[in-house]
């Protein structure tokens, strides 16, 4: 009687509802669980008891924290993310302002692997077990495999320190973006490589490719047309997951580089010991991911044809 | 000049020392315009051999170690990559088992149907030409159709739809791989008839692979019957149905239940058919065979003209047949 | 002071202009020939920090990286010329009367706030009486408290501060409980640095970002955690001191990523956080590099790094331990360890401070020596100890283990505490708790009592933040402060406060290390960048030529 769709929209959003309360709740126990007076910090070392005194009573922090946890999520619910408590500045405008450069960043990441990747994942299926795909085997496990704070340093130390070929740090322009987005591109270019490479593989030995061949299309046709468009259809929903991840702030390049994103708002509202600015990025983070299942639902519904509304 | 001629074929899996030989030495002709039926259990060889001919099999694994395979005089096996492109659709088509598998999911029909139409010509092709070959195939609402997934449709559809994809760029030879195996019975009739049809109407070749003496025989003009990687019998339709010679195809016919004929009992034929690298000594079908001797078990049987036209692989072809 | 934070103390001395002419004498002999160009205007100066600056409010923001900043954007009665000479600023001229409690400010006319409106007297009397108001928690007040009438308006016995008259729009008049010559060193520090009532009426809290002030230079943009702007102020006719556009600092990155930036051109100054100014590590790279190593201006620092001892633990109690420990430390080591960037100390005072005394007997490295003294202090097998040292800082781990080693070759088993520095300070100033120590001493302007009086007085021991912390309490030496701190005749004062220090020495309830000096490593456009002995960086007076690079 009920509207199937309707039931899997509403079961939908409230198990993302959870998913966030879930997220809020987790980081709030840890962050009461860290040693160090927050009510110390906002006041700053200078400053007498009666500060600090006051300072506890305005933010409440003498209440337990299932009071406090309930006040903050009456807060969060109005859309009042809250105050920094070490520069006062509101953290939904902190965040917004950062979220430029960490869009810019991710996005451009995302083009650069990915147009590494298909070529190599459909010529190394196309050429499965030779020396080439081989190697490109060896490449991709040691790309993926590597640090991330340690590649991005080593492409800054040689690549701009050394051989000045781009800015070291921070962001003042598009080519600013090229090196901290080539870092990120290398962690997940051998992934994506393997895994277009997995799935191609896997697509080629269809009976649909077997017949595209038969009705006189070119390898290149075959490959790019007819097998790729398939291929690809998973890995567009892994690509949503990982672009939503780093929108949450890729926090070990963007503090390499020196990017004013939210990884390094993050970065710095752990050191600062600044919980509304903590949870408020960790929430921003958590709404990103849940965010992209929906999205990546959506856009699985509308490229793949044998999906639609479930039959 | 036949329009296909398919001389000691032999196929390959693997290479030496390890190859296994699939297709032994089959030699097959069609003319323009007619229909040869090949007829053999799974394992036979057929799927392969067919597909040879416009040289669809991944090389590795499959290799072709001799023969030849002449479309319009021209070698197949000799073929450039280039040439190879340009007869596959314009002169070879193919229908294949799974008509749902063979047509891309991601693409809606009319869209792949139109691809075939393009890949042979230099100028575009219009949606009203897809919709008239969706006609020529029976499918209803073809302008609706044209717009829909092949997983909308019904396995009908889609091999109807499938013919027409193949039948676009006007070839002369269609390759029919078990075309209805996939599909219910009723409908398998219907298809067998379309090809019927489309065949008067445009006057293509048909190379028909079944394991249904049935359905083969409705439709062909000629038919091989293979087994074992190798051609046992050949002969005009009618006579091979009335008369089958070889012991293999006399029990295809006793297994093949018939609505017409006299109700008799189904036999199975007993045994499996041989694995690749692992024949039997002499003729191929001896373990299997109702009527084998010794001699059967040492000389592998060649084939033999038992009258002209006719071709069987067993020496004991004139010996009484034992009834099931 | 102590690096970043600032103790209170109470400075009580008289100091005369004429000995600073002579300190400065020493702190300018290390100082470089600077470039004779002509300035040229305009181009914006590229800073970095680590992290963002806690404050614009002069009176909330009182550490050394703060202190540049505050000069852009505000000014006081009077300033320091490139020395230690007290020139005029906002004050054109003044008085002292005859009693030496009163001074009158005559103030220059036609100075305007960014907000446009003109500075008055009154504006100086709002300033500093709000300094020493409780509310505002000022890190400086405690200077401010020799103004009369000061301590009963914190007690809220008063309404206002009695020693703060505005008689006329242009006449400031400050009075003193007691006369003190050093005053105007006093009138130096950013609290003295005036604000505008109304803005801080109408901005509260957030006048520490939104600053207004008659400097030079107006705050443009701060992005918190990101970068912070600052534009020539319109309203500023200082134009030698208004060469540059702008100033732009990123906020973000760790010092060496600075150096990376800076050595590829994305930065003017390599490192403004004066620890040291170049990273250790890359120090003698930088040194040694041709381009680089005639754009490293070199300050002596006036500051002085030490263990210290707590007299009143065992076995610290005993003098001949204590005289063990500075015989056992090698200082020439320690330098080495530092590539040079550090001069050994043999007593308290640095090389830039007055009463300075070249012939002062400290000690040498004779760890055998050191091992007589335990044995004749019963301490022969030696003992085990635990020192404290503030975690994450770059020159103390180094040096505290450098001092591990060296005390375990007499015998002394000491091991290593980093601390964080808040908790850190909070412990070693607490009374019986911690047996010793690793930490600095810098000076909060230049006068011997600051380094001597605070450090070792007996009277100033307190339960908790103390800053006397090895806890020292001499009555020969507490005699010696008391009568330096009532002599009227300079030369005099300082030889008895050489005097203490000698015994001070003698005593080791610290054993001193090493004098730091500071670096500032410039690109080869960028002028003016003569580092000053007590702000250090003034970036108000530089200016950039981008076309004789």
């Amino acid at each position: 009687m009920t509207d199937p769709k309707m039931t899997r929209f509403i079961n939908r959003l409230l198990w993302s509802v959870v998913t966030l309360l879930g997220t809020a709740a987790l980081t709030f126990f840890l962050l009461n669980a860290v040693p160090g007076d927050v009510a110390r910090v906002i006041a700053g070392s200078k400053a007498s008891p009666e500060v600090i005194n006051e300072i506890r009573a305005r933010y409440h922090l003498n209440d337990p924290w299932w009071t406090r946890f309930a006040l903050y999520l009456g807060q969060i619910a109005r859309g009042d993310l809250g105050h920094s408590y070490v520069t006062d500045q509101p953290v939904s405008e902190a965040i917004l302002t950062r979220l430029p450069t960490t869009v810019a960043l991710s996005s451009l990441a995302g083009v650069m692997w990915m147009v590494v990747a298909v070529p190599l994942g459909v010529l190394t299926a196309r050429f499965r077990g030779s020396g080439f795909d081989r190697s490109i085997l060896v490449v991709a496990t040691v790309s993926l495999s590597l640090p991330s704070f340690w590649l991005a340093r080593m492409l800054q130390y040689w690549l701009a320190y050394k051989l000045g070929w781009f800015p070291v740090a921070t962001f003042k322009s598009f080519a600013h973006l090229l090196l901290p987005a080539a870092s990120l591109a290398i962690l997940f270019v051998g992934y994506y490589a393997r895994l277009i490479h997995t799935n191609m593989v896997e697509v080629l030995d269809s009976p649909y490719i077997r017949a595209a061949r038969a009705k006189g299309a070119s390898e290149t046709r075959v490959l790019f047309k007819h097998a790729l468009r398939n291929a690809l259809i998973p890995v567009v929903t892994i690509l949503g997951m990982d672009v939503a991840a780093m929108l949450g702030g890729v926090l070990f390049v963007e503090n390499v580089f020196a990017l004013p994103g939210i990884g390094t708002l993050a970065l710095q509202s752990v050191f600062n010991l600044d919980p509304p600015m903590i949870m408020g990025t960790v929430l921003f983070s958590s709404v990103m991911v849940v965010g992209a299942n929906w999205l990546v639902d959506l856009t699985y519904r509308w490229i793949d044809p044998r999906i639609k509304g479930g039959h | 000049m036949p329009l296909l001629e398919i001389r000691n074929l032999q196929i390959d899996f693997g290479r030496p020392p390890h190859a296994l030989r699939a297709v032994d030495g089959v030699s097959l002709s069609l003319e323009a315009g007619k229909t040869l039926g090949l007829v053999g259990e799974s394992g036979s060889g057929k799927s392969v051999t067919a597909l040879s001919i416009a040289r669809l099999l991944p090389s590795p694994p499959a290799f072709y170690t001799g023969g030849e395979i002449l479309l319009e005089g021209r070698d197949v096996l000799k073929m450039s990559a280039a040439d190879l492109q340009s007869i596959r659709g314009a002169l070879v088509s193919y229908v294949f088992q799974e008509p749902g598998a063979s047509l891309n999911p991601v693409f809606r029909i009319g869209n792949q149907i139109k691809e075939a139409l393009k890949l042979h010509r230099t100028g575009a092709a219009t949606d009203a030409e897809v919709v008239r070959l969706l006609k020529l195939v029976g499918i209803p609402a073809p302008e609706a159709r044209v717009k829909s997934y092949p997983h909308e449709l019904s396995g009908g559809l889609q091999q109807r739809a499938m013919i027409a994809m193949a039948l676009a760029p006007h070839p002369e030879l269609l390759v029919a791989d078990e075309p209805t195996t996939a599909l219910d019975v009723t409908i398998q009739a219907q298809i067998i008839e379309l090809l019927g049809q489309l065949q008067q109407q445009l006057g293509m070749a048909i190379l028909l692979i079944s394991h249904n003496l049935g359905i083969v025989g409705d439709l062909a003009d000629h038919v091989a019957v293979m087994y074992a990687g190798q051609i046992v019998e050949t002969a005009p339709a009618r006579e091979l149905l009335k008369r089958p010679l070889h012991p293999y195809t006399q029990a295809l016919m006793n297994s093949v239940p018939s609505l017409d004929a006299d109700a008799h009992r189904l036999t199975a034929i007993p045994g499996a058919v041989p694995r690749l690298g692992a024949f039997p000594p002499g003729c191929r079908f001896h373990p299997r065979c109702p009527r084998a001797q010794p001699a059967c078990s040492e000389t592998p049987p060649a084939l033999l003209e038992s009258e002209p036209g006719r071709w069987v692989r067993c020496p004991l072809w004139n010996a009484p047949a034992l009834k099931a | 002071m102590r690096r970043v934070t600032c103790p209170f103390r109470i400075l009580a001395g008289i100091i005369l202009a004429g000995v600073l002419f002579g300190a400065m004498g020493v702190a300018a002999a290390d100082l470089p020939l600077t470039n004779a160009s002509i300035p040229k205007r305009g181009g914006t100066l590229r800073l970095a920090l680590p992290s963002d600056l806690t404050s614009l409010d002069p009176a909330l923001a009182y550490d050394i990286i703060s202190a540049p900043f505050l000069l852009m954007l505000y000014q006081g009665l009077v300033e320091y010329d490139d020395g230690l000479n007290i020139l005029p600023s906002l004050a054109t001229d003044w008085t002292l009367s005859a009693d030496r409690r009163t001074y009158t400010f005559h103030l220059r006319p036609g100075v305007r706030f960014s907000n446009g409106r003109e500075v008055t007297a009154s504006d100086f009397v709002f300033t500093l009486q709000r300094v020493l108001d409780p509310k505002t928690s000022a890190l400086t007040e405690s200077f401010f408290e020799e103004i009369a009438g000061a301590k009963d308006f914190r007690a809220g016995k008063a309404p206002n501060v009695r020693g703060l008259r505005a008689p006329l729009s242009d006449t400031l008049v400050i009075e003193l409980e007691e006369p003190d010559l050093s005053f105007l060193y006093i009138l130096t520090l950013p609290g003295a640095l005036v604000v505008p009532r109304e803005a801080l009426e109408r901005l509260g809290k957030s006048f520490t970002s939104h600053p207004v002030g008659t400097g030079p230079y107006v705050l443009k943009q701060w992005r918190q955690g990101v970068k912070m702007r600052f534009e020539r102020n319109p309203l500023s006719s200082q134009s030698d001191r208004q060469y540059l556009d702008a100033v732009e600092v990123l906020v973000g990155g760790d010092n060496t990523l600075h150096l990376m930036m800076f050595e590829r051109g994305e930065l003017d100054i390599a490192d403004i956080t004066q620890n040291p100014g170049i990273p250790v590590p890359d120090f003698v790279r930088v040194e040694h590099t041709p381009h680089w190593h005639g754009l490293i201006e070199r300050l002596q620092a006036a500051g002085t790094t030490f263990l210290f001892l707590n007299t009143e633990m065992e076995p610290f109690d005993n003098p001949k331990v204590r005289q063990a420990i500075s015989y056992a430390i090698n200082r020439d080591k320690i330098q080495r360890l530092f590539h040079g960037m550090v001069t050994p100390a043999r007593g308290f005072l640095p090389p830039t401070m007055p009463g300075f005394n070249t012939n002062l007997t400290g000690y040498s490295y004779d760890p055998s020596k050191a091992r007589q003294l335990l044995a004749a202090s019963g301490q022969a097998q030696g003992f085990p100890c635990k020192l404290w040292f503030e975690a994450g800082n770059v020159f103390m781990a180094p040096i505290a283990s450098a001092i591990q080693f060296d005390l375990a070759q007499i015998g002394i088993i000491a091991q290593l505490n980093p601390v964080s520095l808040a908790p850190l300070l909070d412990s070693i100033q607490r009374r019986k708790t911690v047996q010793c120590g690793l930490t600095a001493w810098y000076q909060d302007y230049p006068d011997p009592s600051d380094f001597l009086d605070v450090n070792f007085n007996g009277s100033r021991i307190t339960e908790e933040g103390c800053q006397n912390l090895a806890f020292y309490n001499s009555p020969q030496v507490d005699t010696l402060l008391s009568e330096a701190n009532a002599c009227k005749d300079p030369q005099r004062r300082l030889h008895i406060y050489q005097a203490a220090e000698q015994i001070v020495v003698n005593d080791a309830p610290y054993a001193f290390l090493f004098h730091q000096y500071i670096y500032a490593l410039r690109q080869p456009w960028l002028h003016g960048v003569q580092l000053h002995p007590v702000w250090y960086f003034r970036f108000e007076r530089m200016w950039l030529d981008h076309d004789r690079s």
